[in-house]
């Protein structure tokens, strides 16, 4: 090897800066997949429970994604109310969007991952959304 | 003195290049080495500048320093190599002003134009300075390498065949420019192939096919070598094998030599104090002295300014390459707004109330598919549009940048250039031409189609796949043989970007996850749309693509991490020698 080449490259760097951005990179893909999902604290909804009996469920906040279906009814002072399907169990649920969240453009089709609340009487309110 | 001790290279399959070559030269000495064509000349002078390839054996020592443990220090060696050293956009005085400061420590202001001048003087070329390197002849242009070399005042010059294609007269301006540089307590060292002009020389160095044939006055060739005319020579040479000339020399050496050797001895003599030589251990106080440099290398960031400078200056310069980068900065955006000349059309949306018959829905759907799929595939398309235009200005960006100059790295390297100083140097440069090309991009497609979403997030985006695929260039320019190479292999880069994306096409599962994470176009283009959420056109663009989209902060982690592996490969790469 040339004098000059001796404290010249060392294929050991290509190799350990190779590891280290690997390591990175998986890093880096994990947590901006935990944080690009502002409701990751809260609890998925089980459906299957919820649909048996929502009572049990009361007080309690839940995630759930899902594909905007219909609206099923509409109040001016209580919000929209509308048929969501659940990506995980591909099972529809009703969801009230109240007046608060009524500026929100929410049409047939779109996806959302919603933070739901039961409410007293077993339904489940939107407490905030957003697009999946 | 410089002494080489059964100097022997071996390179491949251990064929040896060089054979145990034994050599001996004062300082104030002009020696030439010359041979056929593949005797090793040039081998020969790499070996002693440290950059030949290949496994050496022997000692190489100067002035009583042992090369291996202690290396030339830049400034101490000139290497004038055959091919030119000089940008052609520069003229000779910018070049040899930047050679000094890239290698002298606080050469500025009027200190700095009265060394340039001076340098300049020393060559002849001073009422050539102000001459663009693109029109100085070939003569000339080996005077300001030679002008180049010297502005570090080095002890020791290596001289490649600087007078190969040269008419006779410029040929013999050249050697006697040589010899003039010799005088000055300099050992200068000329591979030629030439045999005119070795009157000139203090000694004459014969390689024949690796092995040392000669090294004595030049009075004594013919003598030796039993021709009657110096042009045959070399054909002299091919009537025995390399051992017998090698055996013959060992035996008749002494006699030659005695003249440079006494002389190399003297000199020897006079480096050490009686002091020094009383004592078995050599003081470290000798020691330091020895390996001091004569001439303090500039710091990085001064070669970074330089260098910096330097870029700008040869980028101004450049009309081709100045209306080329007007030419794309200006059209690529263009190409991308015909598709949306008009602004965005809207999107019907689907009746959200249970007042259609099933009929009515199906039709309704279908519609809504139709007109979705079009807008969808058009705000997809046009991202990625922006997208793969600015992979392909990065990748003409650097494609080139470092392997259609690396020679003159090599020879700067050679010379105290810190690979560093040189990456940041290219980094800053480019980040502003990516800057311009970006941003400009980003802000037309805005204006003029009326493209919606955050527009800000969308300049950071498309700036970053600039600068990704700007830096991954870089470092291929920097691995690759050759321009061409590099360039090739740069816009086969780009020619992937598109399919494996997956914006148009879903690769399978399997292959998406294995390749998505090299794509630097996917992750720009996942970006930008992340920037349309609060539109509908988010949603319609979803239900088009069979791709599914990640996260904006992470599209940006990982165009970073594209950025940072592309400076690591061009850094890793500019330190690997190039100089073969």
């Amino acid at each position: 090897m040339a004098r000059r080449s001796r404290s010249s490259f060392q294929p050991q760097w290509l190799i350990a800066g190779g590891i280290a951005l690997v390591a990175l990179f998986a890093a880096g893909s994990y947590f901006f997949n935990q944080a690009s999902d502002p409701y990751r604290t809260a609890a998925p909804l089980v459906v299957a429970t919820y649909l048996e009996n929502s009572n049990s469920l009361r007080g309690n906040t839940y995630r759930v994604q899902g594909e905007v279906l219909n609206v099923l009814g509409y109040s001016p002072s209580e919000g929209r109310l509308i048929s969501v399907g659940v990506d995980a169990t591909n099972d529809i649920v009703p969801v009230l969007i109240p007046s608060e969240l009524g500026h929100r453009d929410i049409e047939k089709g779109q996806k959302f991952i919603f933070l739901l609340e039961v409410t007293d009487q077993g339904i489940l309110r939107a407490k905030d959304l957003t697009k999946a | 003195m410089l002494e080489l001790q059964d100097v022997s290279l071996f390179v491949g399959d251990e064929e040896a290049i060089l054979s145990g070559v034994s050599l001996k030269f004062p300082r104030r000495h002009f020696a030439a080495i010359i041979g056929p064509s593949g005797c090793g000349k040039s081998t020969l002078l790499k070996t002693i500048a440290g950059i030949a390839p290949g496994r050496e054996e022997g000692g190489i020592r100067w002035d009583t320093r042992d090369l291996i443990e202690h290396d030339f220090a830049p400034s101490e060696i000139g290497y004038v190599p055959q091919f030119s050293i000089a940008h052609e956009e520069l003229t000779a005085r910018e070049c040899v002003a930047a050679a000094v400061k890239l290698r002298r420590r606080g050469a500025r202001g009027e200190e700095l134009e009265t060394l340039v001048e001076n340098t300049l003087d020393e060559v002849g070329l001073l009422e050539f300075a102000d001459r663009l390197v693109s029109v100085l002849s070939g003569g000339q242009k080996r005077r300001l390498a030679l002008a180049m070399e010297i502005a570090s005042a080095p002890a020791i010059l290596l001289c490649d065949e600087v007078t190969s294609g040269l008419d006779a007269q410029a040929e013999n301006e050249v050697v006697q420019l040589l010899h003039g540089l010799a005088g000055h307590d300099r050992l200068v060292l000329s591979v030629t192939h030439s045999l005119r002009h070795l009157d000139l020389y203090d000694s004459v160095a014969v390689l024949h096919r690796g092995v040392l044939a000669y090294h004595g006055p030049a009075a004594e060739l013919a003598h030796y070598f039993r021709v009657e005319n110096l042009e045959d020579l070399y054909a002299r040479l091919e009537e025995r094998e390399p051992a017998d000339w090698a055996a013959s020399w060992n035996k008749h050496s002494a006699a030659y030599t005695a003249e440079i050797y006494e002389s190399a001895v003297a000199e020897v003599i006079e480096s050490f104090t009686a002091e020094e030589l009383s004592d078995e251990d050599e003081s470290a106080p000798a020691k330091q002295r020895r390996a001091a440099p004569s001439v303090e290398l500039p710091g990085a960031g001064s070669q970074f300014v330089t260098l910096l400078a330097r870029r700008f200056r040869i980028f101004f310069r450049s009309r081709g390459q100045l209306l080329l980068q007007l030419g794309l900065i200006l059209g690529f955006p263009v190409l991308v707004a015909i598709f949306a000349w008009n602004g965005l059309p809207q999107v019907q949306n689907l009746s959200v109330g249970l007042d259609l018959n099933v009929v009515q829905q199906l039709a309704e759907a279908s519609d809504f598919l139709k007109q979705a799929s079009k807008v969808g595939s058009l705000v997809s398309g046009i991202v990625m549009f922006q997208v793969i235009l600015l992979t392909l200005m990065g990748a003409n960006n650097a494609g080139r940048e470092i392997a259609a100059e690396r020679l003159i790295f090599e020879k700067e390297k050679l010379s105290g250039l810190r690979c560093v100083s040189y990456i940041a140097s290219k980094a800053v440069f480019l980040f502003l031409l990516v800057a311009a090309q970006s941003i400009w991009m980003g802000l037309f497609v805005h204006f003029v189609c009326g493209f919606p979403g955050d527009l800000g997030a969308q300049l950071v985006f498309l700036l970053l796949v600039n600068a990704a695929m700007t830096s991954i260039c870089l470092g291929i320019s920097a691995w690759m043989a050759s321009a061409e190479q590099a360039s090739l292999v740069s816009i086969y880069l780009v020619g992937f970007q598109l399919p494996l994306s997956g914006a148009v096409l879903a690769l399978p599962d399997w292959i998406g996850a294995a390749v998505r994470p090299f794509i630097s176009a996917y992750w720009s283009w996942s970006g930008v749309l992340q920037t349309l959420r609060g539109e509908r056109y988010y949603d319609i663009v979803q239900m088009v693509v069979q791709t599914a989209l990640s996260p904006a902060a992470k599209c940006a982690w990982v165009l970073c991490i594209h950025v940072v592996i592309g400076l690591f490969l061009a850094w890793t790469g500019s330190r690997a020698s190039r100089m073969t």
